[in-house]
């Protein structure tokens, strides 16, 4: 199903392969710099769709400061070429780097759903005389 | 009215035979037990929402593809929750109402993204409608808080998600429902086993109505077609069959034979439409005439005119013949109205909450009982209380003392 959060192999990774693959994973998301800026991993998704819109706009009016500051501040430090002091550097903490995705993927269910319901399948019995 | 009262030990319950079925959950949750402003109509409006078992979506699908209507209504005493629907699938519909008691989630998303917008449409369409804004607020300036409390939820007074969770924590309650149904069998047994889980927190309790009474001025809104109107009311805490047999007496310019104005007092008023009214509470009713009319001027005379024909009764007394035909027609629209699918509801939903519940015959009796004294009497009452004026439209509209009271 294709939806904002794209596909993810993470649901299939687990036990001693993830243990393996983690460093790798860690290396990488250091690597692509985002936390550098002091940006969270959701900030980075593609939010021109309906759905992320949807989910954008259950943020509470805290949460939604927030990501435009971090958004405006991670600009301005790309205008310099230059990294935040490395205190300022967003955390590692998984729910603060993926704080949008539960409300994602609500709004990827519901959506789902109404596609359920628009293109129902109806199952016919047959009937044996 | 037939009727087959299935009490079960724990459930309130009434059953009416007929042909398409209907469930209907009513509580004691109108607005007069409101605890914040506007509460019970946004928990209205959060009826068939998401819930733990089904999205708000799946229920009207479900509903849909079924062959039945959600819905719910807000009074000022109730709040009721309606399944209309083909019958057999009575499962369906009880689990589904049941849902909606029990878990629904209100979502903060929900809130924002499809229960305020709905509120909005709703009380803009009030405001369009000068009748309706007209008795709103003579209830509010008549019985204040309580009774009083307005039937919308104004966008002024925003609603905190917290206080409707609350609310509905509190009125949907064991101690505060009433199921009606109807349908070619009684439910009664489903009803209980899909709701046996309610909370028993005690019955909901508003204080006692007193009758206070004011004036309130409005603008017309300009962009309908609406007409100037104005409501003209007085309240009593004592509400009885003789003010039901007095506005059917002074009547209004409908009559029940096509194309005739009728002969009652208010009919040979000229200037506007005008109508008698009385809204009957537990506590307390609201008497009055609604006046409609194409200018303001029109509008103050009609009104005058209204008022004199009150305070005629209230000097003269009325004629036994004519007294008669009020009676008869006070039975026969009570009759209608018990019959009805609406009515039904109302009278029964209320009365069985709050064990109170008058059989036709009873509330018939009361309107034989009516006699040219007690109607006299309850007309000069009402006068002697402060008048309930609300107006809509421009400056030439009456005041109350222009009204010769």
């Amino acid at each position: 199903m294709v939806n904002p959060l794209k596909l993810s192999l993470a649901p299939y990774i687990k036990g001693g392969l993830r243990k393996t693959l983690e460093p790798f994973a860690k290396g990488y998301l250091n690597l692509a710099g985002f936390k550098q800026v002091g940006l969270r991993y959701d900030d980075l998704i593609q939010e021109e769709n309906d759905q992320m819109q949807k989910a954008l706009g259950r943020l509470s009016p805290r949460e939604e400061y927030d990501r435009a500051w971090r958004l405006r501040r991670a600009i301005n430090q790309s205008i310099q070429h230059k990294d935040l002091p490395a205190e300022q550097w967003s955390e590692e903490d998984p729910a603060q780097q993926r704080y949008l995705t539960d409300r994602i993927e609500q709004v990827t269910t519901e959506y789902n759903e109404r596609q359920l319901f628009d293109n129902p399948e109806f199952k016919i019995e047959q009937k044996h005389h | 009215m037939q009727r087959s009262l299935a009490r079960n030990s724990n459930l309130k319950s009434a059953f009416k035979p007929s042909l398409a079925s209907s469930v209907n959950v009513v509580f004691n949750a109108g607005t007069r037990f409101e605890d914040s402003q506007g509460v019970a109509n946004v928990l209205k409006n959060f009826a068939f929402r998401d819930t733990e078992n089904r999205s708000s979506l799946r229920q009207v699908r479900e509903a849909e593809a079924a062959g039945g209507v959600l819905y719910s209504t807000l009074t000022r005493d109730n709040l009721t929750l309606s399944a209309d629907f083909l019958p057999g699938h009575e499962d369906l519909f009880i689990s589904l109402l049941a849902d909606v008691v029990k878990s629904t989630k209100f979502n903060a998303h929900e809130y924002k993204e499809s229960v305020k917008p709905a509120i909005e449409a709703e009380v803009n369409a009030a405001q369009h409608n000068p009748l309706i804004q007209a008795i709103d607020t003579a209830h509010t300036i008549a019985f204040r808080r309580g009774l009083g409390n307005s039937l919308f939820s104004a966008s002024e007074n925003p609603v905190d998600l917290q206080d409707v969770k609350k609310f509905a924590s509190k009125v949907y309650s064991a101690d505060n429902v009433a199921f009606l149904s109807t349908g070619q069998s009684d439910v009664s047994s489903t009803l209980s086993s899909y709701f046996s889980g309610l909370t028993t927190t005690g019955q909901v309790s508003s204080d006692k109505s007193h009758y206070f009474g004011g004036e309130q001025r409005f603008n017309l809104a300009h962009d309908g077609h609406a007409n100037p109107t104005a409501f003209i009311a007085w309240g009593t805490t004592q509400p009885s069959a003789a003010h039901s047999v007095l506005a059917e007496f002074l009547g209004g310019q409908s009559s029940n034979i096509k194309w005739s104005r009728g002969t009652s007092p208010l009919s040979a008023i000229d200037e506007g439409d005008v109508k008698a009214l009385n809204f009957e509470y537990s506590d307390a009713n609201l008497f009055g005439f609604t006046v409609e009319s194409n200018t303001d001027q029109n509008v103050k005379s009609a009104s005058q005119k209204a008022v004199a024909a009150l305070k005629a009764v209230a000097d003269k007394g009325v004629e036994s013949d004519k007294l008669a035909a009020a009676i008869a027609k006070s039975k026969f629209n009570y009759t209608l109205y018990a019959d009805s699918a609406q009515g039904w509801k109302q009278l029964n939903g209320n009365g069985l909450i709050n064990n109170n519940l008058k059989s036709l015959d009873q509330v018939l009796g009361e309107y034989d009982a009516v006699s040219t004294s007690s109607v006299q009497q309850a007309a000069a009452e009402l006068l002697k209380n402060k008048v309930t004026l609300v107006t809509v439209g421009g400056r030439d509209l009456p005041y109350a003392d222009e009204l010769h009271l």
